[in-house]
Order: structure tokens, then C-alpha cells, then sequence
């Protein structure tokens, strides 16, 4: 069962929402000229592939949550719904649960199951 | 042409009337919209015009909601570069629309669908042939995806 086009919109939303794709989009000119703190800055070329790279990730950990808000799911269900590698979603799945946006649900055969944990803003939710 | 555009014309049907949505910024876009409106150029009237005080006002949100709605196309039209009533809103306008038309390929659109233009505010004849080349380009495309298209 592969993820529905409204499914895959929601998660756009959410990664354009987001916090690192934001701040990134936001600090073009800061990065690009004046530079980081350390006084180093990147190419406009290094900038759009490292904005592409964090969208890209985004994408894919929202798609997932997505997925785990619906009902628990092991990793073999969360990649015949998104079509994600299963070490990818692995990698995912940690950097998930150390931000506590995920959480071991209960074991089904000897796969353990995620849900996703209630979201503090559900405000900007797409109807 | 690409995949999506090929795949559409089968659901192309004859009397397809494409939902074309279009946010201007207030300053020189909506402006232009309106000389274009008071010069009588002829355009396609399958469009809504959404006036925003900036193009940069044009969250993202809104572009993927009006997708999800079955918006067939969006042209975000704002002032030229350097010319932003905000200084800088339209070069953020810019990121945000090089990000978008990647997110929007991911679920199956092709990045034509959504468009940036600038237009100035004395631009009439330019906000005309945008419309009518956008137009043009979406009925090549066929109905959104969410509205049963390739």
C-alpha cells in the first residue's frame, strides 16, 4: 500500500513548516556572505544543495510520522507505505525517537512497533 | 514534455476549464494585474487573483493547501528584484519557490505547475502574456493529479 498524494502533500506542509527547513531558507543571505559564526561562509552551490539535502530528510521523517499518527506500525509496514529503504527508515527512526516524536507502541511478531506521539501544534493542519 | 504532461491528456477532456490561482504582491504585481485589467487585454479567464501586501507572504502552506485543493496551477507574481516594497521579501519568495517545485515533484506534479514571475507594476502587457502562456502551459499539462489527471 503505497502512501496517498494527500498523505504526501501533508508532509510537504509539514516539512515546509518546519523548523530547519525555515531557518535555512531564512539565513540565505547569512551563510552565503557574512558567513557562520566562525566567520566561514558557502557557496550559493553548497547552499541549495544543503537546503535540498535537509528538505529531502524532512520529507521522508514527516512522511513516516504521517504514517505512525494513523496506528502503529513496524519498519516493513512504514516501507511498503512510503517506499523508503528499511535502513533508511531505521536511521530515521532514531533520530525520531531521541526528539520524542515517536515511541515503541508494543511488538508485532518480532518487529517492534512506532506510534507517533501527539503533536504539540496541530493548528496548521490541511482539511 | 514531461511524464505527468503525457499521462494528462487522456484525462484532458474537451471542455477542460483549468483552476489557476494567483497570488500578487500589492505593490507592483496586483497593480499590473489592474493595467492590464482597465487596458482591455484580452486574457483566459481561468484564473483568481489573490492580493497579498507581499510575495513573500505566500507561505508555503498555502501554495500545498491550494494544491491538495485542486488548484491546477500557481503563479506567484511579485516586484523585481531590488524592487521589493519590503527590500528583501521577493528573493525569500524566490528559496521558497526553488524549494516548492522540488517538494511538489515528490508527490507526482510537474514543477510547471507552479510558477514565480516578476511583474512590475506597469507591466500590464506582461501580466497578460504571463496569464496566457501560464494558461497555455497548464492546459498542455491536463487537471491536477487531485482532480484525476496523469
Amino acid at each position: 500500500m503505497r502512501m496517498n498524494r494527500k498523505a504526501r502533500i501533508e508532509a510537504a506542509r509539514r516539512t515546509v513548516e518546519g523548523e530547519r527547513v525555515r531557518w535555512l531558507l531564512g539565513k540565505k543571505g547569512q551563510l552565503t556572505t557574512t558567513g557562520n559564526v566562525f566567520g566561514e561562509a558557502i557557496t550559493d552551490a553548497r547552499y541549495g544543495f544543503i537546503v535540498q539535502k535537509a528538505a529531502a530528510v524532512e520529507l521522508e521523517r514527516n512522511s513516516l510520522l504521517v504514517q505512525m499518527e494513523r496506528s502503529p506500525r513496524t519498519v516493513h509496514e512504514l516501507h511498503d507505505a512510503t517506499g523508503i529503504s528499511k535502513p533508511e527508515i531505521v536511521r530515521h527512526i532514531i533520530a525520531l525517537k531521541k526528539w520524542r516524536l515517536i515511541e515503541q507502541a508494543g511488538m508485532k511478531g518480532q518487529s517492534p512497533q512506532y506510534t507517533a506521539l501527539p503533536r504539540k501544534t496541530g493548528a496548521g493542519e490541511v482539511n | 514534455m514531461s511524464s505527468e504532461a503525457k499521462g494528462a491528456h487522456g484525462a484532458e477532456g474537451e471542455g477542460f476549464e483549468p483552476k489557476i490561482i494567483v497570488f500578487c504582491c500589492n505593490w507592483c504585481s496586483y497593480a499590473g494585474a489592474d493595467l492590464a485589467g482597465v487596458s482591455r487585454l484580452q486574457m483566459p479567464p481561468y484564473f483568481r487573483v489573490i492580493r497579498v501586501m507581499c510575495s513573500a507572504r505566500v507561505d508555503p502552506e498555502f501554495v500545498l493547501r491550494a494544491f491538495k485543493k485542486g488548484a491546477d496551477g500557481i503563479l506567484v507574481a511579485g516586484c523585481h528584484p531590488a524592487d521589493c516594497h519590503y527590500i528583501g521579501g521577493n528573493y525569500r519568495t524566490r528559496r521558497r519557490i526553488a524549494l516548492l517545485k522540488m517538494l511538489i515533484q515528490q508527490f507526482g506534479y510537474d514543477p510547471d505547475r507552479l510558477r514565480l514571475e516578476w511583474i512590475s507594476a506597469g507591466e500590464g502587457e506582461k501580466f497578460q502574456k504571463t496569464i496566457t502562456e501560464f494558461t497555455e502551459t497548464i492546459n498542455e499539462l491536463g487537471p491536477t493529479p487531485m482532480r484525476g489527471g496523469g
